[in-house]
This record gives C-alpha cells, structure tokens and sequence, in this order.
C-alpha cells in the first residue's frame, strides 16, 4: 500500500520517479481518493538499456531434461563444453552411489517408478491438456482485452453516430433551402397569373376602347355614305334618270346583239 | 516391521522434534502467484478446477449456499488432494496419512457444524434424530443409531483418509522394497500400476472428505438458520 501510495504521489510530479524525490515532497502527495489513472513517467535517470522492463514471457523458458533450465548448461559451455555439465551430474551421482552417501533403497525405486509413471502421463497427455489450458488462457485474455476493445467500439460506435446525426442536420439546410424555393416558386406563380389577370384586365380595356372608336368611324362612315347617297338620290332629276335608263337598254341590246 | 512405518516418522535421524510436518507449509510454494494481469497456465488451470468445484458443491448445497460456503470444502479438498500428491514423491513425508492430522482437520469442521446447529435451532436437531418416515415403535432405536452415527462422523472422515493413505503407503514401501535384485522390473511394473491407483486414490479421497464435509453441512442447515 505504501509503494503504491508513493508511486501515485510521484506520478504526479512529472519528471521524478519515487527514487528522486525528498521525504519533504512526499508528505505532501494527494490522497487515494483520486481516480486518476496512474501514468508512469520515466525518469531521465532510468536506464532502460541494461535494465529494460520487464516483458511478459508467451512460452515457457527452454528447460533440459524436463526440469532444468538452459542457461544452466550454456554458462558452462566456455569452461567445460558441451557434456561438462552432464558429466558432473554422472560423476557427482556415481560418487555418492558409490560411496553410500546416498543408498538406493525402496524410495529410489518407488521414485524411478513415479518419474516413469508422470513421463508418461506428460507424453500421453500433454497435448490435449496444453491444448485445452491454451483455450482457457486465450479466453481469459479475449476477455480482459474485451473490455478496452468494447469500449473502443462502443466510443467508435457513439462517433458514427455523431456523424450520421451532423450529416442527417445538414439535410434540413437543404430542406429548408427547398422550401423557400417552393415557397418562391409559388410566388413566382402569384405573381406571373396577376400579370396575366393585369394584362388581360388593360387589354380587354383597351380592345373595349379600340372597338368603341371603330364602331364610331364605321358608323361615321355609314352615316357619311348614307347622306352621300342620299344627297345623290336627291340631286338626280328625272330627265337624267330618264337619260340614265335609255343608255342602258341601248347598252343592253348592243351587248344582246353581239 | 519398525523399517515398514519408517515413512511415517516424522522425526529425522536422533531428532526428538518432527521436523518432517515442515512439509504441511509446502502450500505456500504449490499454489503459483502472479506477476501479470491474466494469461497464466497454471493459474487458469486451478481456477477452472475451483470453478467445476464450486458447480459440484453448489449443488450439493441445494439452495442453502450462503456466500463464502464452499470456501472451506474448496481449500480442504486442494489441501488434502496436494499433500496426499507430495507424498506420492520420494523423500516427502506425507502430513495426511497421520490420524493426529486427518482429526485435526475432520473434528473441527464437524464440531462447529454441530454446535451451530444446536445452539441456532436445538428443537429441529433433536426432532431429525428420527428420520422421516421411520416408524414410531423404532423411535427409541432410531435416535441412538442416528446419534452414534452423527457422534462418529469425524473418526470416519479422518480414519478413511489417514487408513487409505496410510495402506497405500505401505504397499509401495514394500513393493520398493523388493527392487534392487533379480526381481527389480517386475517390481517397477506392478509399482506403476500401484501408482496409478495411488493417484486416484489421491484425488478422490480428498474429494470424498470434502464432499463428505459439505453433505454434513447441507444437513445441519435449514432456512430458519439462514434468515437468523
């Protein structure tokens, strides 16, 4: 509790790790209550060259006769080569068989029997335990990487969202912008069908006036042909008439005659 | 014959204090620990199994599982099942196969289940000494039977583990004891295949004694006791 109080009090001074910082600005760190996550900030003093972080190891470290470890054979390779240390395990073992220091009485065979008996067990079914256990441990990870991936996707997820929703508003623009353009085109209409009823209204005026005046020069010029002929009528005297009637039948018997 | 229980000593050499039930704290080193989040084999392996437990004694339990009642049946059955496994190896003194042990872990278990029981609901223990649907005119027989048969519960969860162990032990000792001459593969032979049994014996004697515990716990309990 106390290294971890410390760590959180010192991930709040950037630049100094827990190691750097005096007993004075210690005391003065901020409680646990805070739910801040806890980032790590390397020192500059760290050296991360001969001492790097520690990874996570997948597969098991290389392992010599099922127990022990490799590196145990490969440091003595420079002095001894490589049987030194097989060698030593023979001849450390025959000396204290030999010897009596260790006597091979019934737990050595009980032994041999056992290390037979779990040999053959790891041989027969190592693969399907391994197999299943790496099932077990690929959905404990699934699961804990679930966590952080859900909530990517779900932060993914609620950013779709955002968009569509700006991209669906931009949409009234346009539907407010297509109805003023409806609400002008109606205006337009308006505005062209009073001009008609405008143009019609002074054209039928007009066409009344035109008419009135036509109608009076033809009466006019009825009038005038009437008192014209009248006037004629009136001025022809009978012996011009009698005059007029005897040259047309004179010219009707020419024309009868030819 | 002293050569034969020599296995079970617990004194090393001129000892006179037994150093060999060291071996009970053997524990501490079985059960891994863990560095990272998740991933571990072995750490997996043994949730699963506490998990398929929890299952198994949950329904033992049949509607009375209170939080944190198979943590004692779980930890006994992982106790019991690995030190009888450490002492399957050569040289490792085997704690359970000692009566003073196995009594040590019955008799507490047994004891509190009863007292609870008849301090909490007195009426209810004492009307359960005839089981139901007995007939009335056994009554009297009834109730000394189901009292010796309570009253013994603990010698026999702790006699089963500790003779089972124990005779195990002795046949392997004495089968080992006869390699080392012309009869040494025979003698491996049949000690693998005596292995094999010890094994399971192993296993399931740690599973019946905790089985055991959590069947006897199942029926000292009633719903009255819960709610109290």
């Amino acid at each position: 509790m106390l290294s971890r109080l410390a760590i959180t009090a010192g991930s709040r001074n950037s630049g100094s790790f827990i190691w750097g910082r005096s007993s004075a600005a210690l005391s003065t760190a901020q409680p646990l209550s805070n739910n801040a996550p806890v980032i790590i900030q390397e020192s500059p003093e760290r050296d991360l060259v001969n001492f790097p972080r520690r990874q996570r190891p997948i597969d098991a470290p290389p392992v010599r006769l099922g127990f022990l470890p490799e590196e145990w054979f490969t440091a003595f390779h420079a002095k001894t080569g490589a049987t030194g240390p097989y060698m030593f395990m023979a001849s450390v073992g025959t000396y204290m068989i030999s010897k009596e220091i260790y006597v091979l009485e019934h737990e050595f065979y009980s032994g041999i029997a056992f290390a037979g008996l779990l040999m053959y067990m790891y041989k027969r079914l190592s693969p399907d335990v391994g197999t299943y256990v790496d099932g077990l441990v690929q959905a404990k990870e699934d699961q804990l990487r679930s966590i952080r991936q859900n909530e990517i996707d779900r932060c993914q997820a609620s950013i779709t969202e955002e968009e569509k929703a700006q991209w669906m508003a931009t949409s009234y623009e346009s539907l407010i912008q297509a109805k003023k353009d409806n609400v002008a085109l109606q205006l337009e209409a308006a505005y062209r069908e009073r001009l008609a009823e405008a143009y019609s209204q002074v054209k039928r005026r007009l066409d009344f006036q035109m008419e009135r005046v036509n109608v009076l020069r033809r009466v006019e010029q009825k009038h005038m042909t009437n008192w014209i002929i009248n006037s004629v009528k009136t001025s022809i005297t009978s012996k011009q008439e009698d005059e007029a009637l005897k040259q047309c039948v004179a010219d009707l018997k020419a024309l009868a005659a030819k | 014959m002293g050569n034969l229980f020599g296995v079970f000593s617990p004194y090393v050499g001129w000892t006179s204090f037994g150093v060999n039930w060291s071996v009970v704290f053997m524990m501490g080193g079985v059960l891994p620990s863990s560095f990272w989040l998740g991933g571990y084999p072995l750490i997996i392996s043994i949730s699963e199994l506490l998990r398929g437990l929890g299952r198994e004694f949950g329904s033992l339990l049949s509607g009375f599982q209170q939080p944190g009642s198979l943590l004692i049946p779980s930890s006994v059955l992982l106790f019991i099942v690995f030190s009888n496994l450490g002492g399957l190896l050569p040289y490792v003194f085997t704690s359970t196969a000692h009566l003073s042990f196995t009594l040590s872990l019955a008799l507490p278990l047994w004891l509190g289940q009863i007292l609870l029981s008849s301090y909490k609901q007195p009426l209810w223990v004492l009307g359960h000494l005839v089981p139901e649907g007995a007939p009335m005119s056994l009554g009297p027989f009834m109730v000394l039977i189901e009292i010796t048969s309570n009253l013994i519960r603990p010698l026999t969860l702790a006699v089963r583990l500790f003779a089972n162990l124990t005779a195990g032990h002795i046949l392997v000792v004495l089968l080992s004891s006869t390699c080392g001459g012309l009869t040494t593969f025979l003698g491996l032979s049949i000690l693998v295949l005596l292995f094999v049994l010890e094994l399971a014996v192993c296993i399931i004697q740690g599973y019946v004694f905790s089985t055991l515990n959590i069947l006897y716990f199942s029926e000292s309990e009633t719903k009255v006791m819960v709610l109290k």
